[in-house]
């Protein structure tokens, strides 16, 4: 098998199937627990707002709108900690000795390897977050009927959350948004290729240092006068799309950046490589 | 095939399921005269073997994997007596032409009656790098008593019946290789030795 200088989509797919089957309990108890906090959200919040039946339509509008906030913005917090955490678990495969001699012994080549340990990450985490939160919505409504709750509760909570995913398409501010997140992501994704063990907490604490740090340092420097001399970007809204616009570019490239900084160092990662932490 | 391996926590029927697809010359026959000669059977769990037991199915599923080199490290570390005589049979009835396994031990009493070229390393340094017919062509090894003369011997080392010696094999004379006492000559008297091979 010529791994060294082929490319081949089917190892990939066999390694997907091994990872899947390999830690499949470990992707099944990611999925009861996000499906059990999010069942648990749901019955909590029916309960907050159990009334009588005959609550007039208004209120019960109001009631149904206030859980579906409160849906959405679990939702997002938790969509947030599984990908992040997800991302920062990369990796998980070199975490110990053996793993790691396993891993890299595997007979396909580094790209491979780290392609299907990104669509783990990635397309993986999401679909296991998709599920559960679809199974949780299902199984709200055996509960349901035990509360007294008027009948618009019995309305699906995902079209909200639906319509309050944003757009890239719709404007530049969310697309913004959107680059800005998977930069985010790419920064746990280079955290997790860089740190095998306790990767989520160590991203975190290095990227607060880091903020710190840099705080610390525009302080020092005349930040302020900078941003008064160039006032003239926020003076219309044209120029403030513009700036988001490069902002933008800016991002993507630092995206693309920290994943190829995170296939570099796992391609040259080594069995007893020395690491600083 | 590492010293340390990890093993999921699944059957080996599965592991096998799931990793023979990355081999193109994977042998299921190969696995199966293998793991009978091991008393062992693909409908194990793998966490629940021991340490020997573990190396003995990952030993077999390495050697059906077919691949036309295979790498052991300290293949023989955590095996039993028998083990040690299975590892050996299913070593020599995996040999052919187009195969080259390489053992990396320290336990070389376990393997020294298979091999067919032998690499000395120290200190990541290549101190003898042999096929055993030109060890054997070269140099005499034998057992002595401890008054009898050792003149001319290129290494003399204390053994429980006398002296293990190691002579110049002047007159072609056949004798079994001693692995250990080859290595410590090599680390003692590296020049004497080498010598005798770039003659």
């Amino acid at each position: 098998m010529e791994t060294n200088s082929t490319f081949s989509i089917r190892r990939i797919g066999i390694l997907l199937r091994n990872d899947i089957c390999q830690n499949r309990k470990k992707y099944f108890f990611l999925f009861i627990g996000i499906f059990a906090a999010f069942l648990f959200v749901h019955l909590g919040s029916i309960v907050s707002a159990t009334t009588s039946n005959l609550v007039s339509p208004d209120i019960a509008a109001f009631l149904f709108d206030s859980y579906c906030r409160k849906i959405g913005i679990v939702t997002s917090l938790m969509f947030w900690i599984v990908a992040l955490s997800g991302a920062s678990d990369i990796m998980s495969p070199m975490k110990t000795k053996e793993g790691k001699i396993a891993f890299l012994m595997l007979p396909i080549t580094s790209l491979e390897k780290f392609i299907e340990r990104a669509l783990i990450v990635t397309v993986g985490i999401l679909a296991i977050f998709l599920a559960a939160l679809l199974l949780a919505e299902i199984c709200k409504y055996l509960f349901i009927p035990i509360f007294k709750v008027s009948d618009v509760f019995y309305q699906s909570t995902l079209p909200e959350i639906w319509d309050n995913i944003p757009r890239p398409a719709n404007n530049t501010a969310n697309l913004f948004f959107v680059v800005f997140s998977c930069w985010n992501h790419s920064l746990f994704v280079l955290g997790g290729s860089f740190w095998y063990k306790r990767p989520f907490l160590k991203t975190i604490a290095a990227i607060v240092t880091f903020n710190i740090v840099c705080g610390i340092i525009c302080s020092l420097l005349p930040i302020t006068d900078l941003l008064l001399d160039n006032s003239y970007i926020i003076t219309s809204k044209e120029n403030i799309l513009h700036f988001i616009s490069i902002l933008n570019v800016i991002f993507i490239m630092l995206t693309i950046f920290n994943w190829w900084l995170s296939y570099y160092l796992f391609k040259h990662s080594q069995l007893k490589a020395r690491k600083p932490f | 095939m590492p010293e340390e391996f990890f093993l999921p926590n699944i059957k080996f029927k599965e592991f096998i399921r799931l990793n023979a697809a990355f081999y193109p010359h994977f042998s299921r026959e190969l696995l199966q005269s293998c793991l009978s000669d091991f008393d062992l059977s693909e409908d194990i769990h793998l966490q629940e073997l021991s340490m020997g037991q573990k190396k003995k199915a990952y030993m077999c599923f390495a050697l059906a994997t077919n691949t036309p080199l295979l790498l052991m490290d300290e293949p023989t570390n955590g095996l039993d007596i028998p083990s040690k005589s299975q590892f050996r049979k299913v070593i020599a009835s995996c040999m052919s032409e187009d195969k080259s396994i390489i053992i990396s031990t320290h336990q070389v009493r376990d393997i020294d009656r298979m091999l067919d070229h032998i690499t000395i390393i120290d200190q990541s340094q290549i101190l003898l790098d042999q096929p055993i017919e030109r060890i054997s062509e070269k140099l005499l090894f034998c057992e002595q008593g401890i008054k009898e003369p050792t003149d001319n011997a290129l290494y003399i080392q204390p053994s429980t019946s006398g002296n293990s010696v190691i002579y110049s094999n002047t007159y072609k004379e056949e004798s079994p290789i001693n692995l250990e006492l080859l290595f410590n000559a090599m680390l003692t008297e590296r020049q004497k030795l080498t010598d005798i091979f770039t003659d």
